[in-house]
């Protein structure tokens, strides 16, 4: 078997590939992989650590005289199942080839975006080939509703699922004209001013981030909880669990460590807690909701200064405070709107919004930010 | 008995301590710093610089406690990343002094961002380095 390191995909190729990409990855890519640095690797599998967040597989290759480990970095189990990846896929001694993008810190890691058996060439991976969530077709069905006629925004009886597929990933004043990939990193990082309303610091330690490639991004590198309105751009989705008994919501992620925030809905005042309380985990702020119609008016204040409250690293200072409106005009459609308020950060307030869509008949897929690997 | 209290009371520390010392992603001054500063690499003195912002101005106090006075001027300039600091405080014979600091901060995606630069009150000049907490 001839085995070592391959070389540079041509350019092309590279480009095709990196186009096609699925946006569901846990991070900015960039932040940790060189797209520049395209590389082919040929070995034997020595381990697969089948691990949230990121699947990693370690191969020997043969450099010359001299044979190296490398960790090949992949999506995560949910998205590698979806590709019709498995536990079992690879066993140690496995010969693969792995084509992917090198680390930027020059060490033995790579970006997989495909794996192939060496011998014979049948692709036991491909990220390319993922598959979108195919959108409901047909008539809008009604929004389902609680006997009082208020609208369940969890499933309805007996039913299970959850939202998931934002039409947005990251957060930009709404008219502004900038475009950036999934995880809220700008196409041209002179739209900066465009994206908020920012203090000039405000401004610029987001056009850090963006230069970093939201390297630093601490629901990344410390699963931190995704607070604010970057609950509902995850890729893994978000799920309404309604306790009417005890007047409140519970809003669960389907990512991170799955903590969960409460919204408050037997008409307690808005108090924020700067420091916090005994009940208020901060991450989430203190949150209290009321029905204005069929819209679910959401309050809150009281975050802490730890954590991202988009992606694409907006900045926020504990006077963060949302308004945050949700509807459910049909069955397979939520609306979002969130209008932000925080004059640490921000000259003035502003809006955003987006919709997500329902999955019928499904549980949050089974991913958790847990062993991470930075 | 006593000695297992303590055990957990000191672990219970380790991990306040730990939880504490996660990020403040917020304005990057924000926050408690630890270091030393002096007129030489021999001479140093340890300091402790509590701060923060109220969305418009930075405020903050050196060395909290019995000995502590607050900084009279913070001034970030987010384009370069430097800091200008004033502090009207006490020298080493306990006479009142006027210190002018100036320092660049670092790593700033980090945790444990730091502050390095140079500060002077008359003729007297020194370097610091802190780092946040």
């Amino acid at each position: 078997m001839k085995s070592g390191i391959c070389g540079l995909l041509p350019a092309v190729g590279l480009g095709v590939l990196l186009a096609a990409a699925p946006l569901v990855a846990h991070h900015a890519i960039q932040a940790k992989f060189d797209d520049k640095k395209p590389m082919t690797l040929k070995g034997l599998v020595t381990k697969v650590d089948w691990l949230n967040p990121h699947v990693h597989v370690f191969m020997n290759v043969q450099d010359g005289n001299t044979v190296n480990n490398w960790a090949i970095e992949l999506e995560s189990p949910v998205d590698l199942q979806k590709s019709g990846w498995n536990r079992d896929s690879l066993k140690p001694g496995d010969a693969i080839t792995v084509q992917g993008i090198a680390a930027k810190d020059g060490s033995r890691q790579a970006w997989g975006n495909s794996v192939s058996m060496t011998s014979g060439g049948k692709k036991i991976l491909n990220l390319t080939a993922a598959v979108s969530r195919p959108r409901p077709s047909g008539a809008a069905q009604p929004t389902p509703r609680w006997p009082d006629g208020k609208a369940r925004l969890g499933p309805p009886p007996g039913q299970t699922g959850y939202w998931a597929s934002p039409s947005a990933t990251w957060l930009v004043q709404s008219g502004a004209n900038v475009q950036a990939d999934a995880n809220g990193l700008l196409k041209n990082i002179a739209d900066v001013d465009k994206v908020a309303p920012f203090q000039r610091w405000a401004r610029d330690l987001y056009e850090l981030r963006q230069r970093n490639f939201l390297k630093d991004d601490p629901m990344f590198l410390y699963c931190m909880p995704p607070g604010g309105p970057r609950q509902f751009q995850l890729p893994y989705g978000m799920q309404f669990v309604e306790d009417h008994s005890r007047q409140r919501i519970f809003v669960f992620i389907g990512s991170g460590n799955h903590n969960y925030r409460i919204i408050y809905t037997d008409g307690r005042a808005q108090q924020g807690q700067i420091r916090g309380d005994a009940d208020n985990p901060l991450y989430y702020g203190r949150a209290v909701g009321k029905w204005e119609g069929d819209t679910f008016v959401v309050d809150t204040k009281g975050f802490n200064e730890k954590f991202w409250f988009s992606n694409g690293g907006l900045p926020h200072t504990e006077q963060l405070h949302l308004i945050e409106r949700i509807s459910r005009p049909d069955l397979n459609t939520l609306k979002y709107e969130v209008t932000i308020d925080d004059p640490g950060a921000y000259t003035k307030t502003w809006s955003a919004g987006w919709n997500l869509q329902w999955v019928a008949g499904e549980e949050l897929p089974p991913y958790f930010c847990q062993d991470n690997r930075p | 008995m006593h000695l297992k209290g303590a055990g957990f009371l000191c672990l219970l520390f380790v991990l306040m301590l730990a939880a504490s010392s996660f990020a403040q992603e917020g304005h990057p001054l924000v926050g408690v710093w630890y270091g030393d500063w002096g007129s030489t690499p021999a001479q140093r003195n340890q300091i402790t610089v509590v701060m923060s912002y109220d969305g418009k101005n930075v405020t903050g106090l050196v060395n909290p406690g019995p000995e502590s006075f607050p900084l009279k001027l913070v001034t970030l300039d987010s384009t370069k990343w430097t800091v200008h600091i004033e502090a009207d405080g006490k020298d080493a014979k306990g006479a009142p002094a006027h210190f002018v600091g100036d320092g660049k901060l670092e790593n700033i995606g980090s945790y444990h961002r730091t502050l390095t630069g140079s500060w002077n009150y008359g003729a007297t000049k020194g370097d610091f380095k802190i780092k946040r907490d």
